[in-house]
């Protein structure tokens, strides 16, 4: 609650955390996962798999995939988190104007036509013609 | 918005004077302008254009009061509407009838604002419960939108439920994460020392990248700690405010309007 009169930044939900079992199931296979990829990747580089001359170029696929996992995962885990392991918190904010409600009229929300009211052709002449009749 | 709330008052003032000739003339000149407004606009396709020339004395006349819900049907059509809303937590506010003006109307208030539902429509109040409260009169007042029927507990929460168990499992995981990162990024930046710095280059950046990425999850999880510790704090005192057992002081209404002596604490409001 603020004391200042203004009601900007009062908590106006909070939901706790979800934790369904399921995602802590998920969270925690994929940290250990994560754990693996990360530590066989580290291992990899200090192996030297990622020269050529030494296994025929296989390892420098090999970790290029362990690369890319490691980063997806850590995408999964954060957004697990987010999604599950955080409160649903909505707090009061003043609203910004947009550039909608400066610019935009309520008549012109479907935009114009090119066509307009004399024809596509008329529009064109107007365009490339700045004298032509009004 | 604030149109769909005024129209219903806008009604009124077709309604007849005391004297009956009078009447009749009013009677006769108010369907020759209705005549002439209807021919004048296309309501079918009311535009922006339109609405800037329509007069104040068109605008009563073309208006039909029995298109709107009104009444004591709205009062409780909003009610139903507000009491779904509050059980989504889209609304934070407390529910309760009471005589204002010497017409019996729905209060919402929450701590620090309020908002009084008229039974013509018009809404009243300030703050954030005036805004949430408004687009809900508005589509309560349409016959052709349907109000949702609200859970039977639909109160907010009590403020000791929020203090309740909830796992720390998912700030564990993370900060697991962190610390094996961490510690197998030191080691990439140590062999990358020993080995030699050119030639596992690599290495030494992949380390300094988990180190990094390591300190950047202990960040995140120390911040939702903390904000989270800080934000249960402020939603139990403003729970604890709003179900204290006192009316708060800005409410224009004395306690005597209300229905009931109490104010309700969550579990008893409104409840027949």
């Amino acid at each position: 609650m603020s004391s200042s009169g203004s009601t900007y930044g009062d908590i106006h939900r909070y939901e706790p955390a979800r934790e369904s079992t399921a995602a802590a199931i998920a969270i925690v296979l994929l940290t250990f996962v994560q754990i693996i990829f990360v530590s066989l990747f580290v291992y990899g580089l200090s192996a030297n798999w990622g020269v050529a001359g030494l296994d025929a170029g296989v390892g420098n696929t090999l970790l290029g995939f362990l690369l890319s996992a490691i980063f997806l995962n850590l995408g999964f885990i954060l957004l697990l988190y987010r999604k599950e392991f955080l409160p649903d918190v909505m707090i009061v904010k003043k609203r910004r104007r947009k550039w909608e409600d400066l610019y935009v009229r309520e008549s012109d929300v479907e935009g114009q036509s090119l066509a307009g009211d004399a024809g596509a052709w008329d529009t064109i002449k107007r365009a490339i013609y700045p004298y032509y009749k009004r | 918005m604030t149109d769909a709330s005024d129209e219903p008052s806008a009604g009124r003032t077709t309604e007849p004077s005391a004297d009956p000739a009078a009447t009749g003339d009013d009677d006769q000149s108010v369907e020759d302008l209705r005549r002439q407004v209807e021919a004048k606009y296309d309501f079918e396709d009311f535009s922006e254009a339109d609405m800037a020339e329509i007069s104040p004395e068109e605008w009563d006349v073309a208006f039909d009061a029995d298109t709107w819900i009104t009444g004591d049907e709205l009062l409780e059509r909003v009610e139903r509407e507000l009491k779904t809303r509050i059980a989504y937590r889209e609304v934070f506010a407390m529910l309760e009838y009471a005589v204002v003006d010497g017409r019996r109307s729905l209060v919402a208030y929450s701590d620090t604002d309020y908002a009084i539902i008229f039974p013509d429509g018009t809404v009243e109040g300030r703050g954030t419960v005036v805004r949430d409260v408004k687009p809900t009169v508005a589509l309560c007042s349409m016959e052709s939108y349907d109000v949702e029927e609200p859970p039977a507990d639909w109160h907010l929460p009590e403020p000791a439920d929020l203090a309740g168990e909830h796992s720390e499992l998912g700030n564990w995981m993370l900060q697991l994460l962190a610390i094996a990162q961490l510690v197998i990024g030191v080691v990439a930046i140590g062999i990358w020392l020993v080995q030699g710095i050119q030639s596992q280059l690599v290495l030494g950046v992949v380390g300094v990248v988990l180190v990094v990425i390591s300190l950047v999850l202990f960040l995140m999880v120390a911040n939702a700690r903390l904000s989270d510790r800080f934000r249960t704090e402020a939603y139990e005192s403003r729970l604890r405010t709003i179900g204290s057992g006192d009316r708060p002081s800005f409410l224009p209404i004395d306690d005597e309007a209300f229905e009931r002596d109490a104010p309700p604490r969550n579990r008893s409001p409104l409840e027949e």
